[in-house]
């Protein structure tokens, strides 16, 4: 039987209300965006498929969108059994929307049962950066001092509007959803073993023994 | 279970051919007088509607006799299946449009419908038959309405019969006694399918449950595989081999395995070797092959290649089936019906469980299954029985205890759980359920089976828990062999949470039947010891309880378990859901409040008992088996028993975790006095790293402690002062960072605590507020502001409270103004330059309240500073002109306000008109000149003057030129469009008529050549002159029209 590599890149973006989740989503899959705010129900999620650095790999990314509303009382243990990246998203004019990076790390770390939490990729999007600089109360500066904090994560300052960052940042979430995915991919083994001895032809009708 | 009720019976003589049209409720039966009757089932009876006499013979055929008939809903056809002859007739009236012969005759016909997407209406039609005379498959196939084509292929063996086919997407799949094909969409050949596999390790948790117990009784038994059956009964021996084919190891089952083949062989004595029926699940991807003759339930599937293989399932099945059976039917989800001369089953296919088992006197002839829970049974004396089958609780033990032979009560009790759960799954997923439930209100019956289920689930999990740690026991807990049947293992644990997921089993109740007792001894001992209303009986462990678990599958299993029950136990406690939250099962919605969670007797149980138990054994599990996961579950939300974590912490040293928990309540004071008690316990001077780090855990504690703790703040920072050397850092580190909690803290009290150790860094945490936080509280900056001026000698302070002033945006100019001037005036005895600089410093609020004037004048006329003030007009000049030139205009004046007598001496008049002559009027700045101005002093001011006007005179021309050259193009381009039409004109008169030009736009002109003359003249006028050339043979060109000229002209 040939050995089957699962290719398909979970990724979960987690994140306040109204930081932009569902818009960066739509920038990087889509390369749309739009002004109207609509609150996401339960997840949804969209699909891209990916050619991580030299183009020796491809993949199919799987962007799930959360509600930010409920936080992670409306999403069962299924919706993040399997994610292979975990993106948190701030406003960078919401301080709230920053200060609460740390518990959807943490509440995703419980919920999705994370065996490694050390090595888990993780990657920061501070959003909205396109609104004026006197409007934008979450420096660069805090920003990275969180990262850093939290173990170094990736952050990137992006804007969904302006596609600022935007797939850089999601090239990032790539590579890292790609390592995290092999690494699972390890203790990955066939479903079937190999062909058995069994025959369907009736060879009793030829022989009534 | 079910029971099939006989609702109808109407006798027919000499039934040859039957039919069922489930999609129009009809029945269609040919006698052997080819009499063709037509029924409807109206209600639970049918209603003749029509004979159709001697059908056969007003047909255009030969033939004799119908054998059988088939069906097409998307072409509207009935088959009649003769000897050598396919008649299509039209399925309203049964006329004939046409037939097929086929001279080799027909064995057997099958017709598919195919719809071609689920979004349109578009069918495939595919009428297969096999052939009598050769071993030769033939399709003829219809798109929508209209005949294709037809493709004929051959069987592999001589006398090779068709006995089985269903159409999948990739074509059609043919069983036949040597094997299962393939036939693909417009391919002439069959694929035979001869790969044949299973699973590496099986999907069921029951089949899991018997693998592991046979792993475990050959251990057990010392390897001998014939002790362990030596003493069960034939029926258990097949049992037990069927549970031997799926021991992991390929090579040994291979052996196995062909053994086990000759033994169901040599078993199967019976005579249903033309049953290999293929159907298709509607809850599975793939087809599955029922097969009675090598006694097997095959699945195919398609690999990665996409080429097609076969998958066998480990199933029981066939050890409940030893009658012979005529025919097989796939009824709905996994049950499948099966019927003899007496007797007709409905099973669950893959274990064999009956569902309905019911006999009768007459002898079966055939059965067709009808839309909705009804089948129609034809007896070999003609009669034609309606059945309608429900749902009857009664039946439950009767059949089981009948039909199964287990080896032990406990093996009955198992199966007899699982076959419960079976049964019910299929009631509720039915797509017949509210047919099938015997009730006057059905959805309320519906929802009571649903929690059955859940009880009847959540009990077979435990039991099947149960058996796995007594198989473990057995080996007494054999590490070897515990490792190597992880998989297994992991399939039961895996499957049983599952399905507690899915039912919300409830957690008392799997927790004390399923912790292991390392962990749950832990958590029961200390719930007990703390809880304020002790319970003893609900937190008491069961008896002779020895529970164990790999560490990998409690995380897998037990982890994922207890946050999805805390998650729907949190959202019952979130007032916003009422207290109830909802169940989802098979397509029901049940609400549910927190009873659902409760055993029967643990009643008071609140919802955060519940949690605590929940949370606390979340933790344990955490803390035994991944640590890493305690700081993250600690630092959110959560109901674990404090000091079951706290003692647990304190006891592991894990003092990071130990005071995110403490931080998580809210218990600072605690936390704060644990880490410095701790400082304190040590006092070796090799232990200074660890003293240290506490300090660190310390001030960072401190950092992020909110306002509220303010003075439990300032005392534990006040003794970290005392015996930390490097004050400033801990200030800093403390107070001094740009977080929401610094953001929020009470100022003011921290500058007085700061400033009682560090009046300098007191300043700088004001400085770091104001401006990190764009701070406008008028105190602060009061106290800052004031700051500075006491210092006002250091340069570096004196930089800093111009930039403040300059830069920041955010203090209140009048408040400031008010300072400055209050400073000024009450520090008289200041050195003078100070004063000079604290009246400078008067500029930038007075910038803000724009009062230029002001400002100018201070700078000027007070501090007789030329450059500011010049660079205080520029700045205003380039933010806003108008109010620039009004306050150049006020620095000019205060320039020319020195004595006449010096104006031709004074400097700043010639840097001023040097500087700000071109931003004024030449007049205005002319006329303010004093009489007796030196006209030297404004010679090269007005030079500049005149030639920046020349200058602007000339660029005036050039722009007056280009815009009359832009003029006379766009006239230009005006004539030619002008030019490409004629107007005409009220007084305009055709050459022709001598009529004037109607101006309705329905009437249309032409343009002729007269005389070589283009003229437009009315087009009936045009047609009159073109008749006349014609007739006079005078050569007039054809009619041209004003597009014609248009495109002369062009």
């Amino acid at each position: 039987m040939s050995s089957r590599k699962k290719n398909l890149l979970k990724v979960i973006v987690l994140g306040d209300s109204g930081v932009g989740k569902t818009s960066l989503m739509h920038r990087y899959v889509n390369d749309k965006y739009s002004q109207q705010y609509k609150a996401t129900i339960g997840a949804d999620f969209l699909t891209k498929e990916v050619v991580i650095d030299d183009g020796s790999q491809a993949a199919t990314m799987q962007v799930w969108d959360t509600a930010g509303q409920e936080r992670f009382q409306s999403l069962g243990v299924a919706f993040y059994r399997g994610a292979d990246c975990c993106v948190l998203v701030y406003d960078v004019t919401n301080p709230k929307s920053f200060d609460n990076i740390k518990s959807w790390r943490d509440e995703f770390l419980i919920h999705a049962n994370v065996s490694s939490p050390e090595t888990f990729p993780f990657v920061i999007l501070g959003n909205k950066i396109d609104i004026e600089d006197s409007k934008q109360k979450i420096s660069a500066k805090q920003g990275q001092e969180m990262a850093k904090e939290l173990g170094n994560i990736p952050l990137f300052l992006t804007s969904a509007k302006d596609s600022i960052n935007v797939d850089v940042a999601f090239e990032e979430i790539t590579r890292g959803a790609l390592q995290q995915n092999q690494n699972d991919a390890d203790a990955f083994k066939d479903d079937f073993n190999d062909a058995i001895n069994i025959q369907l032809d009736d060879e009793s009708s030829s022989c009534a023994c | 279970m079910l029971t099939a009720k006989r609702i109808d019976t109407f006798n027919i003589k000499s039934i040859y051919a039957s039919l069922s049209l489930p999609e129009v409720s009809k029945l269609i039966i040919v006698n052997s007088h080819n009499d063709v009757l037509v029924y409807h089932k109206n209600q639970d009876i049918f209603k003749h509607l029509q004979t159709y006499p001697n059908l056969i013979k007003h047909l255009h055929t030969d033939e004799s006799r119908i054998y059988d008939l088939k069906y097409s809903h998307s072409i509207s056809t009935i088959f009649a299946q003769c000897d050598k002859t396919i008649i299509l007739l039209n399925s309203s009236n049964l006329s004939q449009y046409d037939y097929i012969f086929e001279k080799r005759g027909i064995e057997q016909t099958w017709v598919f419908n195919i719809r071609h997407t689920h979004t349109t209406d578009d069918y495939k039609t595919i009428l297969l038959y096999s052939t009598k005379t050769k071993p030769t498959l033939r399709a003829l196939i219809w798109e929508g309405t209209t005949y294709k084509k037809m493709i004929d292929v051959p069987l592999f063996h001589k006398s090779e019969k068709a006995l089985s086919a269903l159409a999948i997407q990739e074509g059609i799949l043919i069983s036949t006694k040597h094997g299962i094909y393939l036939w693909k969409h417009d391919v002439d050949k069959l694929i035979k399918i001869d790969k044949i596999t299973k699973r590496t390790a099986p999907d069921d948790m029951m089949v899991a449950l018997n693998n592991f117990k046979n792993i475990c009784e050959k251990e057990s038994q010392g390897n001998n595989p014939r002790d362990i059956v030596s003493n069960k009964s034939i029926s258990s021996k097949a049992s037990e081999y069927t549970f031997n084919k799926s021991r992991p190891s390929s090579q040994t089952f291979r052996k196995v395995s062909g053994y086990f083949w000759q033994q169901q062989k040599f078993r199967h004595d019976h005579s249903n070797d033309n049953i290999r029926y293929i159907f298709k699940p509607s809850e599975k991807e793939n087809p599955i092959i029922f097969d009675f003759i090598s006694r097997n339930i095959l699945e195919l599937h398609t690999g990665d290649d996409n080429q097609h293989f076969l998958v066998f399932s480990d199933c029981n099945c066939f050890n409940s089936l030893n009658e012979d059976y005529f025919s097989v039917k796939h009824i709905d989800l996994n049950v499948v019906l099966l019927y003899n001369e007496h007797s007709v089953k409905f099973i669950e296919y893959e274990q064999g469980f009956p569902f309905l088992n019911m006999t009768v006197d007459d002898e079966i002839k055939d059965i067709l299954l009808l839309e909705g829970p009804y089948f129609v049974m034809i007896t070999k004396s003609d009669d034609v029985h309606l059945y309608h089958y429900q749902v009857d609780d009664s039946f439950e033990q009767h059949i089981l205890v009948k039909e199964f032979d287990f080896n032990t009560n406990k093996d009955k009790e198992l199966n007899q759980l699982w076959r419960n759960v079976l049964f019910y799954k299929y009631f509720l997923s039915s797509t017949y359920s509210l047919d099938i439930c015997v009730s006057s209100d059905p959805e309320h019956s519906l929802d009571l089976c649903a929690m059955k289920l859940r009880d009847l689930t959540v009990v077979l999990c435990l039991r099947v828990f149960e058996r796995y740690q007594y198989y473990l026991k057995s080996i007494e807990y054999n590490e070897d062999v515990i490792e190597k049947s992880y998989n297994i293992q992991r399939i039961i644990v895996e499957n049983i949470f599952k399905l507690f997921i899915t039912y919300w089993a409830p957690p008392h109740l799997v927790l004390l039947k399923t912790l292991p007792n390392v962990i749950l001894a832990y958590v029961m001992d200390h719930l007990k010891h703390y809880d304020d209303d002790i319970d003893a009986e609900y937190y008491s462990l069961p008896d002779a309880y020895t529970n164990m678990v790999l560490p990998k599958l409690i995380l897998h299993c037990y982890v994922p378990y207890l946050i999805e029950i805390r998650r729907h136990i949190k959202n019952i406690k979130i007032s916003k859901f009422e207290g109830n939250v909802t169940w989802k099962i098979f397509g029901r919605k049940i609400n549910q409040t927190i009873d659902f969670f409760l055993v029967d007797d643990d009643e008071d149980t609140s919802i955060v008992d519940l949690l605590t138990l929940l949370d606390t054994s979340l933790f344990e599990i955490y803390f035994n088996y991944n640590k890493a996961l305690i700081g993250p579950f600690l630092r959110v939300e959560n109901y674990a028993k404090e000091n079951v974590v706290i003692s647990q912490l304190k006891k592991n040293n894990m003092f990071q975790e130990l005071i995110d928990c403490y931080f998580q309540s809210g218990k600072h004071k605690e936390a704060l006095n644990f880490l410095k008690t701790l400082y304190l316990s040590l006092s070796s001077t090799d232990e200074q790293e660890i003293k240290d780090g506490i300090l660190l855990l310390i001030i960072g504690y401190l950092r992020n402690v909110p306002n509220d703790f303010i003075e439990l703040i300032f005392d534990y920072t006040k003794w970290v002062l005392d015996i930390y050397h490097d004050k400033e850092s801990v200030i800093i580190l403390v107070f001094m960072q740009d977080t929401l909690v610094s953001k929020g803290r009470d100022y003011q009290k921290v500058y007085n605590f700061i400033k009682s150790f560090d009046a300098e860094l007191a300043v700088s945490y004001l400085e770091f507020t104001i401006s990190s936080f764009q701070l406008t509280n008028a105190t602060l900056q009061s106290i800052l502001i004031k700051a500075y001026i006491a210092n006002l000698s250091d340069a570096h302070i004196r930089k800093k409270f111009n930039s403040l002033l300059k830069s920041s945006m955010i203090y209140e100019p009048k408040f400031v103004l008010k300072i400055l001037d209050d400073s000024i005036r009450e520090g008289q005895n200041m050195d003078i330059d100070n004063l000079n600089y604290l009246q400078f410093l008067k500029i930038y609020p007075l910038y803000k309240l724009r009062e230029d004037n002001l400002s100018v004048s201070i700078v000027y006329n007070k501090l007789h500073n030329y450059a500011e003030a010049s660079k205080y007009c520029l700045r205003i000049y380039r933010e806003d002109m108008e109010r620039g030139q009004s306050v150049i205009l006020y620095f000019l004046q205060q320039i020319l306000k020195l004595p006449a007598s010096d104006i031709n001496e004074n400097e700043d008049v010639l840097y001023f008109l040097k500087e700000f002559g071109s931003k004024l009027n030449t007049k205005t700045i002319l006329k303010l000149m004093p009489p007796n101005t030196n006209i030297k002093i404004i010679c090269d001011y007005l030079l500049n003057t005149i030639e920046t006007t020349s200058l602007k005179v000339g660029d005036s021309n050039l722009e007056r030129s280009l815009l009359q050259l832009e003029l006379i193009n766009t006239t230009n381009t005006l004539n030619v469009i002008f030019s490409e039409n004629y107007l005409i004109k009220e007084t305009d008169i055709c050459s022709v008529c001598d009529k004037k030009f109607p101006l309705s736009s329905n009437d249309s002109v032409s343009l002729v050549n007269i005389y070589g003359k283009s003229k437009i003249v009315h087009t009936t006028c045009a047609k009159v002159i073109e008749t006349h050339n014609s007739k006079s043979k005078v050569n007039i060109p054809k009619l041209i029209t004003v597009g014609d000229y248009k495109d002369g002209q062009n």
